[in-house]
């Protein structure tokens, strides 16, 4: 049985009379103990709305969501306070996510305290955390203004870490940092995942970022997931139009990947009142009239490779043409 | 031990800047247009006895020299002579400071008592009927407080509560704008100069009764004008927090609802009190149109009084009281601070 199970989530704003923003449209997957998913799109595409849901820190219009047997979605709020100890979250903004007043020792021994474990018990477990993430015992004392960014994201990511949640949803964790600092957490996320097997849901628009970390990815496009695939395979081959644009629009550092210029016109439309239709249609390049008659689904085209594009294999074929003309 | 340190160190700070605002005062009440001796003796004076006054007054002499009487005057506890009324103005000061004080300590409880949990409720993020009233009766607040002047809201309670045919309010419960107490009310002997406080001390029910409700009007008017600074810093400063991912974090980690309000309020709480400290400076000499209009003899109406007349001494000891209750409020907003926020350290490399 999968660690998380997430089915059919949908998150609907009110946003004024007759006008329902629909950030997350009927988005299902799953996660493994262990397993980083990729959530990957542009701002707007509803990627943090769903992590926040899963959470239930939004509350989610509709949906399934389950933790092992125990159904998130169905919690009332002391149930799901006794539950926060198993799911957290890291936040984009280092500094912001960490309350000014708390020093880096209370900051991490919060949860801890919180969630029952005595006084005895958690300095030790405090201490290797701090440690773990590649903390001095010199700055357990400091307030998080007084530490750089990238030792506030480990302190976040510590705080995170220390009651042992079986998954962390990981909104942006890097964006914020510089290169170097962002390979390093990355690193760190990675090693401690291996000894732990700590699930993570890592949301980014930064592809290089999610392929070095992902084990599987989902591209979202205006609340949908539109393609969702190991890692690997979605890297080299798309089997959606708009995740080839998303992808065609990194640059690697490798000389021998050629470029493969495919461009998708106009910009992400609003997500008030959807009209019931593929939702890249007013911007596709292959889009054809049958795509206006409903969503369509996410299909498992080819081999653990799930595409919501009735055309998939036409943009298969155009793949397929460019590496050849190349 | 190192907070007496700290403070100790402060009041050293203090004594060279009442020397220096007591000097500058000095100069420049002197250069003020009008000559003191002229305007008490009258235009039909012969300039005979104008020269002998101004003698008298020690104005003939160059102006360090005056200073330096005054000063020597000052450490003796005189504060020198009102010309005008011919009192002492060390008397005056003790009679009018209480007055200005207690308004002014009765305004920030009001609106610490009243302001302060509204703006808290409605910056919660909570949209339960009650927020969505309290919201909607505090937009207007913010917005009239910020465009009233303080004494058109005195004289508009004023003109709708007693004023002729309008006046609804009968003065067998709530006093029109008499002063203090009623004319026929006696006060109570001077111990404190806050009526409140001297009448109970002196046990006459009736006189902190009638003290009470004569406080009322400017009270609420002082409070509803000059709270709306502190109001809305600390509503935008809760709603910041609030929004905050620290927020989010501490519910995603579980805390209770009320301690993740109470730890927004903490945050908010700093900028709020900065402000607060320099509504109390403002009040001091600020509120005097509201002391004019409800026949308060505060402070502020004696410092105006002073300017308007040329009368030295009393401009001269009001600015010295305002700088050292001045430094004295920043003194206490910053004690305040320190025991508030954990960041700062007493005496460290901040201070």
């Amino acid at each position: 049985m999968a660690l998380l199970t997430v089915e059919n989530l949908t998150k609907i704003f009110t946003v004024g009379k007759d006008e329902d923003l629909i950030a997350v449209n009927n988005v299902s997957f799953t996660l493994e103990r262990g397993e980083t998913l990729g959530l990957v799109g542009e701002s707007g595409s509803g990627k943090t709305t769903v992590g926040r849901c899963v959470l239930r820190l939004i509350e989610p219009t509709e949906g399934r969501i389950a933790l092992g047997n125990q159904e998130i979605s169905e919690l009332d709020p002391a149930g799901l306070r006794a539950l926060r100890a198993r799911m957290q979250l890291v936040f984009q903004d280092p500094f912001g996510s960490l309350n000014p007043r708390l020093t880096v020792y209370q900051t991490v021994d919060e949860p801890l305290a919180l969630h029952g474990v005595g006084r005895a018990d958690r300095r030790p477990r405090v201490g290797a955390m701090l440690e773990r993430v590649g903390l001095s015992t010199d700055v357990f004392n400091y307030y998080p203004a007084d530490l750089t960014a990238s030792e506030q994201q480990r302190v976040g990511i510590a705080r995170a870490l220390v009651t042992e949640p079986e998954f962390v949803v990981l909104d942006e964790p890097t964006s914020m940092l510089d290169p170097s600092a962002r390979a390093e957490i990355l690193d760190l996320l990675k090693a401690i995942q291996s000894e732990t097997e700590t699930a993570y849901i890592f949301i980014s628009h930064d592809l290089t970022s999610v392929a070095k970390i992902s084990h599987r990815i989902a591209i979202m496009y205006l609340g949908h997931i539109v393609e969702h695939a190991p890692t690997d395979i979605i890297m080299e081959s798309q089997r959606h139009p708009y995740s080839r644009a998303l992808l065609s629009a990194v640059l690697f550092p490798d000389p021998h990947r050629r470029p493969d210029p495919y461009v998708i016109e106009g910009e992400i439309p609003t997500a008030i009142n959807p009209k019931p239709e593929c939702p890249l249609y007013g911007r596709c390049p292959i889009r054809e009239d049958a795509c206006r008659e409903a969503v369509p689904p996410l299909v498992e085209v080819e081999a653990v490779h799930y595409s919501a594009c009735r055309r998939w294999d036409d943009v298969a074929a155009s793949m397929a043409d460019a590496r050849g003309a190349a | 031990m190192r907070l007496a340190l700290y403070i100790g160190r402060r009041f050293l700070f203090l004594i060279p800047q009442v020397f220096l605002i007591s000097f500058i005062t000095f100069v420049l009440v002197r250069l003020l247009p009008g000559d003191p001796a002229r305007l008490s003796l009258g235009p039909l004076a012969p300039e005979s006895s104008v020269e002998a006054l101004r003698a008298k007054m020690y104005l003939d002499r160059p102006i360090p020299e005056q200073y330096v009487i005054w000063l020597e005057n000052a450490f003796q506890g005189d504060l020198g002579e009102s010309w005008v009324n011919n009192t002492e103005v060390i008397d005056d000061l003790v009679h009018r400071i209480p007055v200005t004080l207690e308004l002014i300590f009765l305004s920030l409880l009001v609106v610490f008592l009243v302001l302060v949990p509204l703006a808290i409720i409605t910056a919660s993020r909570t949209r339960n009927w009650i927020v969505r009233v309290f919201q909607n009766l505090t937009f207007g607040y913010g917005m009239l407080a910020g465009a009233l002047p303080d004494f058109l809201l005195g004289l508009v309670l004023i003109f709708f509560l007693f004023a002729g045919a309008a006046g609804l309010m009968p003065a067998e419960i709530l006093p029109g704008p008499e002063g203090r107490l009623g004319i026929l009310d006696f006060e109570p002997p001077f111990v404190t100069g806050s009526i409140l406080i001297d009448s109970l001390i002196a046990g006459d029910m009736e006189i902190f009764w009638s003290g009470f409700m004569h406080l009322i009007m400017p009270v609420f008017t002082l409070a509803f004008v000059y709270g709306a600074p502190i109001f809305k810093m600390l509503r935008s400063q809760m709603e910041g927090a609030l929004k905050a991912d620290y927020t989010t974090y501490a519910e995603a980690v579980g805390l209770a609802p009320r301690i993740v309000l109470t730890r927004a309020a903490r945050v908010a709480a700093g900028p709020t009190l900065v402000i607060t400290g320099v509504v109390v400076m403002f009040l001091l000499g600020g509120a005097v149109l509201v002391e004019r209009v409800f026949n308060y003899v505060g402070l502020g109406q004696y410092a105006i009084n002073g300017i308007v007349t040329a009368d030295y001494a009393p401009i001269q000891g009001f600015v010295c009281f305002a700088a050292i209750f001045t430094m004295l409020v920043y003194l206490a907003v910053d004690l305040i601070h320190f025991a508030m926020d954990p960041r700062i350290k007493i005496g460290g490399t901040q201070g």
